[in-house]
């Protein structure tokens, strides 16, 4: 029955072709061949995520002797799942919405090639199939983003993707090479358990095997899931259909997490590589959030926004929580699919009534006019720092008494536990009728999503990985000595502490000439809103490499 | 004797500063079939050299060979005219076939590496002389908006391109990976500078391409390429394909 994964690989890529000659003949209704493919591998991931939940072996199938091997296992059929249904709702969304555009049958076909190239990705079972539909699925977001031929600007950002995913497509070539190269085999099963077996083994200029494949692997992920200065392309894609834009920032690119997760075998044998894949997403997933928070236009605020959720998720995986990392990626991909979805049938609203009342909510979150604090302010700060704390230690002690041995659980803790008090903390400042009421609401929500968060995520771990004993290696393999971890955690709760202490002065110092804080805030500012000056030294470097190389070939006269 | 010999081979399977005499001769040919012919037959008396020569090359061909197929690669990025590009694509491409040569010393894959460049250059200078026969020129930013005036004949140049600058499942990209393969442990850098030049390739590649068939079609109308042609040309592009997923079965 497992055989039924080879049928998801294959019928969009059968769709695609029939998609295209349905087309030729009947013209647009031709596309309908496309929608009822997407349904039917729907309801084959179905079963294959059903067989897989009710305990199916894991098992390989060879298409040929080379390559070409797709596996059946709990990751790759879930993430299977998920990308036929999001690949489903952009078919049927785009029925519609893209109906006036020339080139309609080419937008369905390049659809399915997406899909395909995306299942066969999560389901590729040698290094050669995996290196394929990775850079087939970076050539097929060029040309969707590009879908508008008379757009220039579409097509000059789908051309920072496409560079972008060529220079991350290069490392995992470096790292298939010298897998290749150490076990003489291109399949990951026995790659993965030859690792098992020696996971001392040296490649170029003796170094270990696995760290310096784990370091190329988190590049090539890092290119994929926009992280800090592979970040550029990702704000900027917004010229391409609306549609596309949900499929990237529902499913292409998390494909960074996942390519994490499927080396986990790898990534277990590590010492180094996951501390530099927390700092790298720890650092996106900040500037993200500022980058997100500072703009003025919301397509590149929700860019940004995911670069800021790519960067928790890859930041997950730098804390050992590799589960956790597949479902935040599942749950970001299903709530910005949504948004970027629902965004045209806001815009139309809006055009005919911007329907915003101008209440107190209003005025706290469009107008930014926060009330005028009457309440006792150490008891609110007091519960503001309290209650999210003992939620999340009540709901994290439900599924894992030991949960405090693992550091990536504190680090996780300790990042819930700001963001509830950033939540409530919000809540306290806003001008509302019912204050109490509006705040009981709003501890109510947080616990029901710590719950739920943590709940699916403990399920999560038992799918994916069953062997307890390899998740908390995976979370010894992410840890780092506990004197180093206490001064870590000391360090953060001091920036923060300062940060939120910042927030207080500013607020009481506002509008008064005498802001200390004021200068360095104008600075900063300039910071963020020139993006950290990060595209402007990319194209200061383009444009440089252009005249040289112009001035090479008038030396050389153009021969 | 033995430098002639490797001179008179880095003619053919271009090394700079001989490299420049293939490009002089591949630019100023007009007619796309006696390009199709040049691009596909002038490695080959390289090949047959090298295979004659029968002794081994020096090591110190291969940072030549690396030097040559990072100058050409980086100088492609400056040109506007696909001609052009398609010579220096093929002069890059061909002097790695130095390396993989001295390395694994094997005419068999040299040959395959070879051909899996100057096929699709060969389909690609037939559908220029297409671009050429309608619009005179095929000078990316003079003649732009191709896609929507002729899509048909686009889209053939598109899969060329693709073919060329070795993307999966193209037999490029499988000569591309056999040779990062062959080098990465015994001349790590080597590798990395291979890598870099395939990025280039794409980066010159997409960018000609998006100058030239990106933006509203011209004024000057003129017709796109007819069904059949369109098909006997994308047979071309299907074969390549299919031999593409053949050499990865004999390479890897």
């Amino acid at each position: 029955m497992q055989e039924l994964i080879l049928i998801v690989v294959a019928l969009p890529f059968v769709s695609a072709l029939l998609t295209q000659l349905a087309v030729s003949r009947l013209g647009r209704k031709g596309v309908k061949v496309s929608i009822y493919a997407a349904w039917l591998t729907l309801a084959f991931s179905c079963a294959g995520i059903w067989l897989a939940l009710n305990g199916a072996d894991f098992k390989e199938f060879a298409l040929s002797s080379a390559w070409g091997m797709i596996r059946f296992d709990a990751l790759g059929t879930l993430m299977a799942l998920v990308i036929t249904i999001i690949s489903l709702l952009v078919r049927v969304y785009s029925i519609r919405y893209m109906v006036e555009e020339t080139g309609y049958g080419r937008f369905f076909v390049l659809l399915d090639l997406m899909s395909g190239a995306l299942v066969l990705m999560v389901v590729a079972g040698d290094l050669i199939t995996l290196l394929v539909a990775w850079h087939l699925i970076g050539i097929l977001l060029y040309f969707l983003l590009g879908f508008d031929t008379r757009s220039r600007p579409a097509a000059r950002y789908a051309f920072w993707t496409w560079i972008t995913y060529r220079f991350g497509d290069l490392p995992l070539l470096l790292a298939a090479a010298l897998l290749y190269q150490a076990f003489d085999s291109w399949s990951l099963s026995v790659i993965f358990e030859q690792i098992a077996l020696s996971p001392q083994t040296k490649t170029v200029f003796d170094l270990p095997l696995v760290e310096v494949v784990g370091v190329l692997v988190a590049i090539a992920a890092y290119a994929r899931s926009a992280q800090f200065l592979l970040h550029t392309w990702l704000p900027y894609t917004m010229s391409g259909p609306t549609p596309v834009s949900a499929l990237m920032h529902a499913g292409i690119v998390n494909a960074g997490g996942f390519l994490i997760n499927r080396f986990a075998p790898l990534f277990v044998e590590t010492s180094g590589v996951l501390h530099w894949v927390f700092i790298v997403g720890l650092a996106t997933a900040v500037i993200g959030s500022i980058l997100m928070l500072t703009q003025n236009d919301i397509k590149k605020a929700l860019g940004y926004s995911t670069m800021g959720q790519m960067g928790f998720m890859i930041m997950e995986c730098g804390v050992g929580a590799f589960s956790l990392a597949i479902f935040h990626l599942i749950a970001h991909g299903l709530f910005k699919g949504t948004l970027f979805l629902s965004a045209g049938g806001v815009i139309g609203e809006a055009r005919k009534n911007d329907g915003v009342p101008k209440d107190s909510l209003y005025d706290f979150v469009i107008e930014k006019h926060p009330a005028k604090i009457k309440k006792p302010w150490l008891l609110m700060a007091a519960v503001t720092l309290v209650v999210p704390i003992t939620i999340l230690f009540f709901a994290h002690w439900a599924v894992a008494e030991d949960f405090l041995q693992k550091q990536g659980a504190i680090v996780l803790l300790f990042f819930g536990w700001i963001t509830g008090a950033q939540l409530i903390f919000s809540t306290y400042r806003m001008r509302k009728q019912n204050p109490g009421r509006l705040f009981m609401m709003v501890i109510v929500s947080f616990v029901v999503v710590v719950l739920g968060y943590t709940l699916i995520s403990h399920a999560f771990d038992q799918f994916l990985y069953p062997d307890e004993a390899f998740r908390l290696r995976l979370y010894t393999a992410a840890g780092i000595d506990v004197f180093w971890f206490d001064v870590l955690v000391v360090l953060v709760s001091a920036v923060i502490v300062a940060g939120w202490l910042r927030t207080y002065y500013n607020e009481r110092k506002a509008g008064s000439a005498d802001n200390a804080l004021k200068p360095f805030s104008i600075v900063f500012y300039a910071l963020i809103s020139r993006e950290f000056y990060v595209n402007d030294l990319y194209s200061w470097l383009t444009r440089k490499l252009d005249a040289m190389a112009l001035k090479i070939n008038i030396w050389l006269r153009w021969i | 004797m033995q430098s002639y010999i490797w001179l008179l081979a880095a003619l053919f399977l271009p090394l700079f500063p001989l490299s420049m005499v293939f490009n002089s001769v591949y630019q100023r040919l007009s007619m796309p079939l006696i390009r199709f012919v040049l691009i596909i037959a002038w490695p080959f008396p390289g090949i047959w050299i090298l295979h004659e020569g029968n002794t081994q090359a020096p090591d110190w061909l291969i940072y030549w060979a690396l030097a040559t197929a990072l100058l050409y690669a980086f100088r492609a990025i400056s040109v506007k005219e696909v001609t052009m590009w398609s010579g220096y694509l093929a002069t890059s491409a061909w002097a790695m076939g130095w390396i993989l040569f001295i390395v694994d010393d094997g005419v068999n894959e040299l040959s395959f590496h070879v051909l899996s460049f100057a096929l699709p250059l060969a389909v690609m200078s037939l559908l220029l002389g297409e671009l050429i026969h309608r619009y005179e020129s095929a000078y990316a930013g003079i003649v732009s908006g191709v896609a929507v005036a002729q899509p048909r004949l686009s889209g053939l140049i598109i899969m060329a391109m693709m073919a060329a600058i070795a993307s999966p499942l193209f037999p490029s990209f499988f000569s591309m990976l056999q040779i990062i393969t062959t080098l990465v442990i015994t001349y790590p850098l080597v590798t990395t500078g291979l890598l870099l030049v395939w990025l280039i390739w794409s980066w010159s590649g997409i960018r000609l391409l998006q100058e030239l068939l990106v933006g509203p079609a011209l004024p000057v109308k003129y017709r796109d390429i007819s069904r059949a042609r369109a098909v006997s040309y994308g047979s071309l592009i299907v074969l390549l394909l299919l031999s593409g997923l053949y050499l990865s079965g004999v390479l890897l």
